[in-house]
């Protein structure tokens, strides 16, 4: 049985490493992402074997996906349940059929799958989606449609390369001396606060409403992730984030635990995930910053783990972090 | 030292904002009252009661001018404050729509501009004038709707993820102010007969009043008491407590 993914900034450095990860252990991974242009009659059903062309999350410097580390077997398995977290080794037949389903696709002029069949390996396909853009949500659904007749795995990938970027800045008297007080160099404004809003927590939310109907089959893995940090704990995520963006992030775990009430009774299952990637996690030196890639690599496999396998205790939502450490809300 | 004190709270038209205002006052603390319905009648006639005490000022929490303006009203009449009291909060009829059904995500941002994003928005405006205070206290009416760990219900997105997100905006400026000296309460109220709905909800709990009273006595004091006896209350953790004084895990 084939399985689908759908990754939430699929383009942004850890959706990106995730969704090769994932790849590699055979799974077909469709997403969204606002960098991603619509590209008619060219869209690349990407892979993640070598082809040309720019290729999702193919960061030279995240060694993801290559499944060459040899230690992701036991990687977020703190489920203790009873399927092992290696990677799936796809038959050669479902490898086959996976390519003629790549081949339906090619019909739509995709150069890459045709000449590169990827055996053992599902498929990578992002759509734009800038969850701004009036429409951009609705086409992106109905283009997972045309794709996949269901989801297993949705993942809200919450985008952490845009923390500094795209936010609108309006200054305010009340920013300066916000300024001054918190130390930050970029004041929060309401709106940027709303933006973070918005960000971290509104948009996973329209997305699982719109995603929900194509994860409903009875048989299927029923399972939404959530990718937030550590930031939004209240009692343990410090001070060091900006206010707006560590409020929105606890608003997203109550968002998951509300889902997780409703949503179990109908079989699904919940993740809560810090990668431990945002700003309080990783040290800014630029000494340091050269290992991020490695982080992101490192911290993206242990999800594929954590997200794909079954959990000793489905009936406690946890935000659990990289190095499975429980973190309280 | 100064006896007279100044506080300031918000939504104080009537429910629960009005009763802590007419608690207040009964204290003899000078209250500047954010009122937000200026039709409704309960904080004139308290104005008339208290015309030396009481001071109405229109005030929008969820308009950053609004709370400029109101800060630099207060600021006309007074150098500091010692006590802010975040209480304006609203709910919505959407509440029970379940994931399956279309979400009002206008409706979740209003929410969240007036709940989460407004008692931070009014902390942060205030806080020069905090900042010359002798008390330095901040408090906000939060709810046991914003507990992730005790949290049960299947839907009230809105409300739920914006008193999770206040929570989490005040323990932010609890890491940041308590070194300063400041000091923090953040409070459930119980089941009010008030207006959130739209209209008076009588089949609630608790009338205003009988959530003032224990609100006052956690928000001004430095105990609080239990088998009978006063136990000083550690200000260097900050908990969600109810009207009994029971506390909530986040
Ligand atoms: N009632 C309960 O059972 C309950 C339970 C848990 C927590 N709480 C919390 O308790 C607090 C007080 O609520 P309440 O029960 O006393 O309700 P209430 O009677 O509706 O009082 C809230 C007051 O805030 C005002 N307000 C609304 N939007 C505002 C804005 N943008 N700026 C300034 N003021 C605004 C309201 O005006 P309008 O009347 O025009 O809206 C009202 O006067 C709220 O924070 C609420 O979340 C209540």
């Amino acid at each position: 049985m084939d399985r689908t993914a759908w990754i939430l900034n699929l383009r942004e450095p850890f959706g990106a490493a995730l969704g090769r990860e994932l790849v590699s252990r055979g799974w077909k991974v469709l997403g969204g992402d606002p960098g991603e242009q619509e590209q008619p009659n060219s869209e690349a059903q990407r892979g993640s074997g070598p082809a040309e062309g720019e290729k999702i999350g193919e960061n030279p410097d995240v060694p993801t996906g290559s499944g060459s580390s040899g230690f992701e077997d036991f990687e977020g398995s703190m489920a203790f349940g009873p399927e092992t977290n290696g990677r799936s080794v796809v038959k050669k037949s479902e490898a086959q059929s996976e390519h003629s389903k790549g081949d339906a696709l090619t019909d739509r002029g995709d150069p890459l799958s045709a000449d590169n069949p990827l055996p053992e390996h599902g498929k990578l396909k992002a759509f734009p989606l800038n969850p701004d853009q009036p429409g951009e949500l609705e086409q992106a659904v109905q283009a997972t449609a045309e794709l996949a007749t269901h989801i297993d795995l949705l993942i809200l990938n919450t985008d952490e390369s845009s923390e500094t970027g795209g936010r609108p800045i309006f200054p305010t008297d009340a920013a300066a001396f916000r300024e001054k007080e918190t130390g930050f160099s970029m004041p929060e404004t309401v709106e940027s606060r709303l933006y973070d809003y918005e960000t971290y927590a509104l948009t996973p939310l329209r997305i699982v409403e719109k995603l929900l109907p194509l994860m409903e089959a009875e048989d299927r893995l029923k399972r939404i992730c959530f990718i937030s940090s550590h930031e939004g704990s209240i009692s343990a995520g410090g001070a060091s984030a900006p206010i707006g963006q560590a409020m929105a992030r606890t608003a997203l775990h109550m968002q998951a635990k509300l889902l997780f009430n409703d949503l179990r009774r109908s079989g699904y299952t919940f993740r809560l995930y810090d990668p431990g990637l945002s700003r309080s996690s990783v040290p800014s030196s630029d000494e340091l910053m050269g290992s991020i890639p490695g982080k992101v690599a490192e911290s993206a496999r242990f999800a594929a783990g954590f997200f794909t396998n079954p959990h000793a205790d489905e009936e406690r939502l946890v935000l659990t972090g990289s190095r499975g450490e429980e973190w309280p809300f | 030292m100064n006896t007279t004190r100044y506080a300031v709270v918000t939504g104080a038209d009537r429910g629960l904002g009005f009763a802590l205002t007419e608690g207040l006052l009964e204290r003899g603390w000078h209250v500047f009252a954010g009122s937000y319905l200026p039709d409704w009648p309960q904080l004139a006639e308290l104005q008339s009661r208290y015309p030396d005490l009481l001071v109405n000022l229109p005030l929008d929490v969820s308009s950053d001018s609004s709370i400029l303006s109101a800060a630099a009203a207060v600021e006309e009449r007074t150098r500091r404050i010692d006590l802010l009291i975040n209480n304006a909060g609203v709910i919505t009829d959407r509440n029970d729509d379940s994931i399956r059904m279309t979400q009002d995500y206008d409706e979740m941002i209003r929410l969240y501009q007036v709940n989460a994003l407004g008692p931070i928005q009014v902390s942060e405006a205030f806080l020069p004038l905090l900042e010359q205070g002798e008390l330095k206290r901040l408090c906000y009416v939060s709810s046991e709707a914003g507990s992730i760990a005790k949290a049960e219900r299947t839907a009230w997105f809105g409300y739920c993820m914006s008193k999770a997100a206040l929570n989490r905006g005040v323990h932010q400026l609890f890491d940041r102010l308590r070194p300063d000296g400041y000091s923090f309460r953040l409070y459930h109220p119980g089941w009010l007969r008030t207006y959130m709905s739209g209209t008076l909800n009588e089949e609630a709990e608790l009338e205003p009043s009988e959530s003032a009273e224990p609100a006052l006595n956690y928000f001004l004091g430095s105990t609080l008491p239990w088998d009978g006896k006063p136990h000083a209350i550690d200000e260097d953790q900050l908990v969600m407590r109810d009207y009994q004084g029971r506390e909530w895990p986040f």
